[in-house]
């Protein structure tokens, strides 16, 4: 008899796959117990698994869409800041010209040097209004994705905000010994607040849209993580006699649908 | 982007913020620009909204033709789901598609695979129905 032949009878071969069939029940369940899942591998569940696998896939390119929407928010907030800091060296000048025209010859010569000095300044800030290389008052822009192929997006055109070549204010002219010519500073001081103001709205709107979408994919990104742990210990049969039960609930509570605009329940309540 | 749409007589259609009702024959109308078209079909009241899934339906519907206040919008329809995944987790696979033609401001997709959770909603409650008469 050679020695690695090891022949078995039937009884002690049943007994063997048995002994084995016990061994892997034991093991599977270990391994739920471990780590809380009914489905761990494609294994267990394909379709659960696979599913539950393509949810965590599609939260995860959520997360880089929603990265791009938060650095978005931080640029324009960047320019917004920038916009404030503009106004309020606007207002100083605006300042100077008013003691200018009660100045004498010697005075308003100083007074102007300061004019230019802020001019100046505001073209410093309007050079450091920017976040990460882009800067919405040196007039680049930024295109914010809503979606993976770019199809959603948002364009937001930043604007030239230096003080003569953007915002159109001239430098102090002869100095001012005229009073005409501190009227037309006036006059460009005046311009140029009103465009910073129509800017800072194209800009406010816009910040508005893009945080909404960007809480809107933070919650999203919650619900497919929550489901996609939620599908992996899923029972089917479980599931309509919640569906009834949640449908119970929502009917037994008093809190109403949000139903705020009035307009949009009269529309409806046409169709009734 | 234009719309073609054909109304059969006396059917009621919402044209942007405008209910519109047609006469007596059937009429062929293009709407140009992008608004929210909803036909009379696709419509559901508030009554008729008494399912967790339907009150999705006319959540995402408020959201097409009520844009103003699309931030309550967004909490109500973030509220429900949360709920309806809870129940049944294997909707989160329509949730995900009705979710991301939100994001990407397109409401009508998004309406239409709220009819189809609907629909997967009544299957999974027959079920529930039928195999609670069996015990």
């Amino acid at each position: 008899m050679a020695i690695n032949d090891i022949s078995l009878t039937a009884g002690m071969r049943a007994n063997l796959i048995s002994l084995q069939g016990s061994v892997d029940l034991l093991n599977r369940t270990q391994e739920r117990l471990s780590t809380g899942k009914k489905i761990n591998s494609a294994l267990d569940g394909p379709t659960a698994y696979f599913a539950s696998q393509a949810l965590l896939a599609r939260a995860s390119d959520l997360s880089v869409l929603k990265d791009g929407m938060g650095q978005a928010i931080q640029t324009i907030k960047a320019a917004d800041a920038g916009i404030k800091g503009i106004t309020a060296l606007i207002e100083a000048a605006k300042g100077l010209t008013q003691s200018a025209r009660s100045a004498d010859t010697a005075g308003r010569v100083a007074l102007a040097t300061q004019f230019d000095d802020l001019l100046t300044q505001i073209d410093e800030m309007a050079l450091d209004s920017g976040y990460q290389g882009t800067n919405l008052l040196a007039a680049d822009t930024l295109v914010v994705n809503f979606n993976e192929d770019g199809t959603s997006q948002i364009t937001i055109t930043g604007f030239d905000a230096s003080a003569t070549a953007g915002l159109g204010i001239d430098l102090a002219i002869l100095d001012w010994a005229l009073d005409t010519d501190i009227d037309l500073a006036v006059t460009d001081l005046d311009a140029a607040i009103s465009t910073l103001r129509t800017n800072s709205s194209v800009l406010s709107s816009n910040l508005n849209v893009v945080t909404n979408r960007e809480d809107f994919t933070t919650n999203m990104i919650k619900a497919l993580t929550e489901g996609s742990d939620k599908l992996t210990l899923a029972d089917m049969n479980e599931e309509g006699a919640n569906m009834l039960m949640l449908q119970t609930r929502q009917a037994l509570s008093t809190t109403a649908l949000s139903l705020s605009a009035q307009a949009a329940q009269s529309v409806l309540r046409l169709f009734a | 982007m234009a719309l073609k749409i054909r109304l059969k007589p006396k059917e009621k259609v919402i044209i942007g913020s405008a209910v519109v009702i047609n006469g007596k024959n059937n009429s062929d109308l293009v709407i140009e620009n992008n608004i929210p078209i909803l036909r009379e079909k696709d419509i559901i009241n508030e009554e008729d909204a008494n399912t967790p899934c339907r009150r999705i339906y006319f959540v995402v519907q408020l959201m097409y033709i009520d844009e103003k206040n699309m931030a309550d919008h967004h909490s109500t329809y973030w509220q429900l789901v949360r709920d309806v995944v809870n129940a049944c987790p294997s909707t989160i696979l329509f949730i995900d598609q009705i979710s991301q033609h939100i994001l990407s401001g397109q409401h009508y997709k998004a309406l239409k695979i709220a009819r189809k959770l609907v629909a997967y909603e009544q299957e999974v409650v027959k079920n529930a129905r039928s195999s609670i008469r069996c015990i």
